[in-house]
């Protein structure tokens, strides 16, 4: 008897926590064992299913920051705590971990993900065996009233060095003390960047294009860039052939790809 | 000399030159055995100047044919307008004498499902129908019938235009949702379909039932139900009154087209203007009245349970007239 | 085996009463245009409705993998829980001609071993398929199998031939003997083709240079991104997961998976409107190199059975062999250089 690859097991939303008008970061119930980089099928019954990267580990929750942007996540966001939704998962490959080990770590990201590499900025401050040497973060919002997980750059900002930027203060009524301009433009600010330098970049398209362009700049070598791609999913499990780029399936093969790699995948 | 009455019946014209008339061949549904060519360049050749011309209506009008020589053209005609109308089920009792009458002028027809992708019907093999239904028949008529709502046969500026319809059926299990059907009929047509739930409905009340969503599904989850007809009445071009043609009835059946035809001459009998040397029915129709109209049109025959009966026609638009003084 | 026309519809009828057959057959009055038939793949309960010549529209992936699939329900409103709704199917039997019986095994390199893990609900179905093969005995003017690598099989359980006067079989799963036993015994071989009317060579790989190549752009010119290409093809699999109401009782709800296709809109459209691929020359190079490159170079095989459905039914006459022989004459020339 094959099991069931799309079968998912219910679980208790038990925090909810309201980021901005679209963005909230839910607490599930369970516990994950996962890796930093891997996301979760999310299926809210009648609406459908949606693969959202995991914003959070626990020893008994995880996390998971989602922008109301369709069907599913509007009904997602009806949700209530105690309210249950069902979860596959984790899925994909998640950030070579090992590879950043007692190296210089820069992660750059833009807008809501920020969440996918939440889990991996937490292992790096919190791991004893496989921590970076040192940790930079980027990150980069629309604007203030966008900025995400507020309390948590405070807690890093203790660690190492963080620049959070807007793109603009204009329409914006909150008080901003932050860089403002686009994160590829703050590149240079980033302390000791190198040929040796790991650097995670996620974000938009574009960003994630101009941002490689510019590290280049500064030596990065592309090997030592990882990146992790969005793509339309369906199944999560390398069956609906939506993400799928060239030979490279982003739900098995990624998605987290070192940029060499990316590269080369032309959807 | 020339009883021109009885000539204009044989289907000849008075032409400007005097004592030369054209003859004018009728081909029902525009469309006929490519060896009757052979015959009307005879004709051209033996009787007229050596041209032909096409006309409107499909048929072809053979120019400079001395009427003294009306007799021997109506001979070697005879064959050919026999054996093309017995191809429609016309009898021509007489053909050696001429066409009998010509008031009810060729029932033309768009190239139909015979060649082209978009067309519902077999527009010739209907306007074929109609001619058996119609023909031979004095009073004035024009009928038209064309494939799809496309509408290239200009149905909508007949006295009656039928337009070949379709009852799309739809079925769900077939449906990949990519939306086709919908994205051409909000750009090209009446935005009758709307996709929830990967699910397309569409709404009968603006629907055309022109078939596109048949031609665009992929998957054939659109496919062809029953044909069914649009029936237009009352366009006409002329010095008075010029307008399209409403719809009368929406998704009639092929029995329904024909009983109407046949009805429409009884109408046209009751309530013509007999002071006038002939009139257009849409003109009748403006006269006596639509519901009187409906009702002599639709005596005895019974509708097929899609179809709709319309509303009054449109007033078209008038020339400017001068009062009267 | 060779059985005259009384044995094999008799014999048929016994196979009728143990299996579902699907076959190529001829659908009268249901083609796209007015009053034109297709031959499809449909059921039949006797050999005579079988079409033994020409191409299908569709191909038969719809038995191993419907359009539309209930993969879960939800019983009421409030229901969170969805229950897997399995797969209920009776034996079946598929008429199969040697490219379509390869196009199986890019189905099952896809539900059975794509990302490690079966897809239950394929794998339920493909346990309770046999095929019989269908012949070619010279190929079509648009499909290209020998090129391919898909012109002969030997998995088939029965391979049926029709005659003058009746059928010839060859027997290759023992279980179908029972059936056929009132023949009389002949060596019967199935034709495959050996030649294509226009071999083509495939490429191993190509350069990321043709991504912006200019043929791309003669495809967005003239492809409408209509879908009919995949949806015809034996070896697309893509599908789209829904939700969608049941129509009898709304309270109901069904997790759909639905065929989709990379031609069609808003497959690779990200939620905040991104689109990897918008003009239909870039959605025709992602169709392509799938068949012909990228797949292979993941699993060791084309995933283009040559079957040439996807010529016969675009309305714009793309031709994807033509469309092959252009990358293969640019893939050539960059070699040379």
């Amino acid at each position: 008897m094959v099991s069931n690859i799309y079968e998912g097991n219910e679980v208790k939303i038990v925090k909810i926590h309201k980021h901005t008008k679209m963005e909230r970061t839910f607490t599930l119930g369970c516990e994950l064992v996962g890796c930093p980089g891997q996301f979760v099928m999310v299926s809210v019954a009648h609406a459908g299913e949606i693969p959202i990267s995991i914003s959070g580990f626990s020893s008994d929750t995880f996390e998971i920051t989602v922008r109301n942007t369709g069907k599913v996540t509007s009904r997602l966001f009806e949700k209530k705590i105690g309210d249950k939704v069902s979860i596959r998962g984790p899925y994909g490959e998640g950030f070579p971990l090992a590879d950043f080990q007692d190296q210089h770590l820069l992660v750059i990201a833009g807008g809501t993900a920020v969440a996918a590499v939440k889990p991996l900025i937490e292992y790096s401050l919190t791991s004893n065996d496989c921590a970076a040497r040192k940790l930079d973060l980027l990150i980069g919002f629309r604007s203030p009233k966008h900025v995400l997980f507020k309390t948590e750059l405070k807690g890093w900002e203790k660690n190492g060095g963080v620049i959070v930027t807007v793109d603009t203060t204009e329409n914006d009524d909150e008080a901003w003390a932050g860089g403002i301009g686009f994160v590829v433009d703050f590149v240079k600010y980033v302390d000791d960047l190198g040929p040796e330098t790991k650097v995670v970049v996620i974000g938009p398209p574009l960003m994630m294009t101009n941002t490689v362009k510019e590290l280049s700049r500064h030596k990065v070598c592309c090997k030592n860039i990882w990146t992790s791609f969005e793509r339309h999913m369906k199944c999560g499990v390398g069956k609906c052939g939506h993400c799928r780029i060239r030979d490279k399936y982003v739900c098995v093969d990624g998605p987290v790809f070192n940029y060499v790699e990316a590269a080369s995948l032309i959807d | 000399m020339y009883n021109t009455k009885k000539l204009i019946k044989n289907a000849f014209r008075i032409t400007k030159v005097r004592n030369e008339t054209a003859v004018r061949l009728r081909v029902p549904g525009g469309h006929m055995d490519a060896k009757y060519l052979k015959v009307i360049q005879e004709l051209a050749e033996r009787f007229g100047n050596g041209t032909v011309h096409l006309t409107t209506r499909q048929g072809y009008e053979i120019p400079g044919i001395k009427m003294v020589q009306m007799d021997e053209v109506k001979q070697c005609m005879a064959e050919m307008i026999a054996g093309i109308e017995s191809s429609c089920g016309v009898v021509l009792e007489d053909a050696v004498n001429g066409y009998p009458s010509a008031g009810t002028r060729n029932v033309s027809a768009c190239v139909g499902n015979r060649v082209c992708r978009f067309a519902n019907i077999d527009s010739t093999l209907l306007a074929q129908k109609i001619e058996k239904v119609i023909y031979p028949n004095d009073y004035h008529l024009k009928v038209a019938i064309t494939g799809c709502p496309n509408d290239c046969i200009k149905a909508h500026t007949q006295d009656i235009g039928i337009i070949g319809s379709v009852m799309p059926d739809y079925n769900e299990e077939k449906c990949i949702g990519c939306e086709a059907c919908v994205d051409n009929c909000k750009k090209k047509i009446t935005n009758a379909l709307s996709v929830e739930n990967f699910k397309v409905t569409r709404d009968e009340d603006y629907c055309l039932n022109c078939g596109e969503c048949i031609l665009k599904c992929p998957m054939g989850a659109f496919s062809r139900g029953e044909k069914r007809y649009r029936i237009v009445i009352g366009g006409r071009t002329g010095k008075r009154n010029p307008r399209l043609a409403n719809t009368f009835i929406k998704n009639a059946s092929e029995e329904v087209v024909l009983g109407i035809c046949k009805n429409v001459y009884n109408f046209m009998h009751l309530y013509i203007d007999r002071s006038l040397p002939k009139e257009h029915m849409g003109y009748i129709v403006d006269r006596a009245g639509f519901d009187v109209f409906r009702r002599e049109v639709l005596a005895g025959v019974k509708l097929n349970p899609e179809a709709k009966v319309s509303e009054p026609l449109n007033p078209g638009y008038f020339y400017r007239r001068r009062a009267d003084h | 085996m060779r059985l005259d026309s009384k044995q094999s519809e008799a014999a048929f009828l016994n196979v009728v009463k143990d299996y579902t057959i699907v076959a190529p057959t001829i659908k009268v009055g249901e083609g796209r245009f007015s009053d034109t038939d297709i031959v499809t793949y449909g059921n039949v309960e006797s050999l005579s409705e079988i079409v033994f010549d020409g191409i299908t529209q569709f191909s038969a992936k719809s038995v191993l993998s419907p359009i539309r699939e209930t993969l879960f329900s939800y019983e009421n409103n409030n229901s969170a829980k969805a229950k897997d709704v399995g797969v209920e199917m009776k034996p079946t039997i598929v008429f199969l001609r040697a490219c379509d019986i390869n196009s199986v095994e890019v189905l099952d390199a896809m539900f059975l071993k794509n990302g490690g893990r079966q897809d239950s609900y394929f794998s339920g179905r493909r346990e309770h398929v046999k095929f019989f093969l269908l012949e070619c005995q010279s190929p079509s003017a648009s499909c290209f199998c020998v090129s391919m690598g898909t012109s002969t099989t030997k998995n088939y359980s029965v391979f049926v031939r029709k005659e003058e006067n009746g059928y010839a079989v060859k027997i290759n799963d023992d279980a179908f003997s029972k059936y056929f036993s009132h023949g009389t015994k002949a060596e019967i071989e199935p034709a495959f083709v050996t030649e294509d009317l226009s071999p083509l060579s495939i490429p191993d790989s190509v350069d990321n240079s043709l991504f912006n190549h200019e043929i791309w752009k003669e495809y967005s010119r003239r492809c409408i991104g209509c879908g009919r290409c995949t949806v015809s093809c034996p070896t697309c699999t893509c599908f789209t997961m829904q939700d969608v109401p049941d129509a009898e009782d709304q309270r109901k709800t069904k997790r759909q998976r639905i065929w989709s296709s990379c031609q069609i809109k808003k497959f690779s459209l990200l939620a905040g409107n991104h689109d990897f691929r918008t003009t239909n020359g870039d959605k025709m190079r992602y169709k392509v190199l799938h068949k012909i490159v990228d797949f292979k170079k993941k699993f060791g095989f084309s995933m283009c059975v040559g079957c040439g459905r996807c010529d016969q039914v675009c309305p714009e006459y793309i031709s994807m062999s033509k469309c092959i022989e252009k990358i293969n004459a640019i893939s050539v020339s960059d070699g040379e250089q």
